[in-house]
């Protein structure tokens, strides 16, 4: 006996399908896109823009997974990027990081945060500049050299707590402006795209356990400062909500979160930069299929459990 | 509000019900009344009686294909429109029978578990009295979306569902009752509240009680109520009276003994939720074996539909491709109308959703993969055969992968299942009668002598 699949029970479906999940966190990255521009000008719209549509390109407009994962590798880029160095990181993305895994769905490792590592370690000294917010915001051309201009060095140590907040202090272009993430993620959590459990696991555990490891200052103000300025919002809201890259179900997500934030928290006493937040994102993808396994293997120990103590 | 549906004609299968067929009682050209049996069981055999809905003439006796794969021969009659009952048809004025008489009048009003699994009802009384139960549950949750039937004839008719649960926990032998109902059914537990307080004087050696569940999808199936009632994991060859010491009837089921016992009806017709696309939204009571083309069209007019019609509800249905000649059955609880929509198919995503909603925790996505790659032994050791088909997974897949027929699929591939349900007899000749006659109730005045007795070799002898 055979069977039409496509016409088989059940015959509704839900509306939260891999298109929704990923058209949300498009919408929920409009507000970093607009600081941006808003600080970095035609440059940031430009390389935004040209990510965005190179990505799609390569995957399609299937499922918009490309287009975001293009922008989140663009709002990573310093102001001062080129279309080169953005070209080069999407094609790490999309071609070697998902297609060759098996393309979307198949990444062992989030493909943006991946192909910005590289980026880093083949591009140091390019992605280690940036802009002073609000400057030469006609200017694009820096979009076609290598090296970059008006070399600034990525520090907040001269910034007041105002300037903090409003993430105005040169950083990569999307990263800093933590109260527009916050909106984000508040629009994410209503569309209920997906599943805020590991990213709210993952800022708690960073805020927690910077405020242990403080040894000078105010432990509070210090970790709040942290998080405003490393860019561990952005992980959080754009990398740990990704449904094909972290966990999502039960308190899988909350384990990996946590595990995410304890390696970003201890990694914050050794390391700075972009290197600081992605790598406990990368460690976490790789740890994704064990957590999976070892949370559904003690659930089912729970229930053998719960079963035999019944008998 | 229930509509009521009087068709044209109707197609009755001789075969709704788990076990083997019915054999027909009647022949091409004879008249038949409402209430009739229009089919018997074999002596021996594993089955119930059939009986119709609508007076009028048998027009064929001839072979259908159900939905769900069952093939077997109906009953075509056309209806007189002159609504006839059967001249045994009548209430009766003295419910206080026996246990015996009351399975008896189950037994032969052809009554099946009415929630979809279609077990004759006698069955299970005579399972339950064996196992020695402790409790009889009624189960009132209905859960699959957009259908309402079972929530209609509650608030309908609680007083029967609390009559026939007692008269049920009496058969069995029990005298503890537990009503499963949703908690956000607010109505309903009313309904069934009111009903037990006007009962509670004359039943007062019965015990009644509410289990309260959340409204989620299937919780209405045995295994999930063991464990959430009982917390017992059941096996695939465990039962609730077994593992559990309870018996678990739906509510319309329930309905329908009382029904057979208060006015001597036959399990003939039932409600059934009409919905979907097109505008529909409807609970009617309909005749068993109205043709689902009569049904839609005498709720909506002249419908003319492209989109696809559902033999059941839209999470566990079973397409139509011919509305004129598929019936609904026993067992049929909604007819829907879904949009053609083609739902895109994605790469899995390995989100876990499936994982989280699926009843039986099984893991589909990944029990999917291993069947798709042919490694069936895998598939089963994680559990694929314990998939009840509920559609939840696929339903929730955000890349809208075909989870749950693929299981199913791979599920029933060893299960036995009679597609083509014939017998070798052609026909039982039983006269003109409803079958109820063996229990007639003894203290009406107006009971009608029968013309002429017959043996009904079912009954072991038993005439009427």
């Amino acid at each position: 006996m055979s069977f039409d699949l496509r016409k088989t029970a059940p015959y509704i479906h839900t509306d939260r399908t891999t298109k929704y999940m990923y058209f949300c966190l498009l919408i929920a990255l409009i507000p970093p896109v607009t600081y941006a521009v808003f600080y970095y000008g035609l440059k940031a719209a430009i390389l935004i823009g040209f990510c965005g549509f190179l990505a799609s390109l390569c995957q399609g407009f299937k499922d918009y997974s490309a287009p975001v994962h293009g922008i989140v590798l663009a709002l990573m880029l310093p102001s001062t990027g080129s279309l080169y160095t953005a070209a080069i990181g999407v094609l790490i993305s999309e071609f070697m990081l998902k297609k060759m895994f098996g393309g979307p769905g198949s990444n062992i490792v989030y493909p943006a945060a991946c192909s910005r590592m590289i980026l880093e370690l083949m591009f140091p000294q390019d992605m280690a500049v940036a802009l002073e917010p609000g400057q030469n915001w006609f200017s694009i051309k820096s979009l076609f050299i290598l090296g970059g201009e008006d070399k600034a060095p990525l520090s907040t140590i001269t910034y007041s707590r105002a300037e903090i907040i409003a993430g105005r202090f040169p950083t990569y272009m999307g990263m800093s402006c933590f109260i527009l993430i916050m909106v984000g993620m508040v629009f994410l959590w209503h569309s209920r795209a997906t599943k805020m459990g590991a990213p709210v696991a993952y800022l708690a555990t960073v805020f927690v356990i910077k405020m242990l490891i403080t040894t000078e200052g105010n432990f509070f103000m210090s970790s709040a400062s942290f998080m405003m300025t490393s860019g561990v919002a952005f992980v959080a809201i754009y990398m740990l909500t990704d449904p094909t890259n972290t966990v999502q179900f039960g308190y899988a997500a909350p384990v990996e979160g946590v595990v995410c934030g304890v390696a970003t928290a201890l990694l914050s006493m050794r390391v700075t930069g972009i290197t600081l937040v992605l790598v406990p994102v990368l460690l976490a993808g790789l740890m994704d299929g064990s957590i999976r396994f070892y949370v559904g293997l003690l659930e089912k120990k729970r229930l053998e459990v719960e079963q035999n103590e019944e008998i | 509000m229930l509509e009521k549906v009087y068709p044209t004609r109707i197609i009755v299968p001789m075969m709704q019900h788990y076990g083997v067929p019915a054999v027909p009682t009647v022949e091409v050209g004879e008249k038949v009344t409402i209430g009739q049996c229009i089919g018997a069981p074999e002596p021996g055999s594993f089955s119930v009686p059939v009986h119709s809905g609508i007076s009028g003439t048998v027009t064929d006796i001839r072979d259908v294909s159900l939905p769900n794969g069952v093939k077997c021969r109906a009953i075509c009659i056309e209806s007189d429109r002159k609504r006839t009952y059967h001249q045994s048809i009548s209430p009766r004025s003295n419910i206080h029978i026996s246990a015996s008489e009351f399975m008896g009048i189950v037994k032969n009003a052809g009554i099946v578990g009415m929630g979809g699994e279609g077990i004759p009802t006698i069955a299970k009384i005579n399972r339950a009295r064996e196992t020695g139960v402790t409790e009889v549950l009624v189960n009132c949750l209905q859960s699959e979306p957009y259908s309402y039937s079972d929530f209609l004839r509650i608030s309908d008719s609680a007083d029967y569902i609390v009559m026939g649960a007692v008269a049920l926990a009496g058969a069995v032998g029990v005298t503890r009752i537990r009503f499963l109902v949703s908690e956000s059914a607010s109505s309903e537990i009313v309904a069934l509240q009111t009903a037990m307080q006007r009962t509670a004087g004359e039943y007062s050696g019965y015990s009644f009680d509410f289990a309260y569940f959340k409204n989620r999808f299937p919780q209405g199936y045995y295994r999930l109520v063991a464990r959430a009632l009982y917390g017992e994991i059941l096996g695939e060859n465990d039962t609730m009276e077994n593992a559990c010491h309870a018996v678990m009837f739906n509510c319309s089921t329930v309905f329908a003994c009382w029904n057979a016992v208060a006015d001597g009806l036959p399990l003939m017709s039932r409600v059934l939720t009409v919905t979907g696309e097109d505008g529909l939204g409807h609970n009617v009571l309909a005749p068993i074996g109205t043709p689902v083309s009569e049904l839609l069209d005498s709720v909506n007019g002249k419908l003319e539909t492209n989109n696809t019609i559902v033999w059941g509800s839209c999470l566990t249905g079973l397409v139509t491709n011919d509305p004129d000649n598929t019936p609904i059955i026993k067992t049929t609880s909604a007819i829907t109308i879904v949009r053609d929509d083609d739902v895109h198919e994605y790469p899995c995503i390995h989100c876990g959703s499936c994982i989280e909603n699926c009843p039986m925790e099984i893991e589909p996505g990944i029990v999917t993969t291993l069947i798709k790659q042919g490694r069936y032994d895998e598939a089963e050791q994680e559990g694929a055969r314990k998939c009840i088909s509920c559609g939840a997974c696929s339903y929730v897949c955000p890349s809208g992968l075909p989870l749950t027929p693929t299981i199913a699929m791979f599920a029933a591939q060893k299960r036995n299942s009679v597609v083509s349900a014939y017998s070798t007899t052609e026909k039982i000749d039983i006269g003109s009668v409803t079958l109820m006659e063996a229990y007639e109730d003894v203290s009406s005045k107006e009971y009608v002598k029968k013309e002429e007795k017959v043996v009904l070799p079912f009954e072991g002898g038993k005439f009427i």
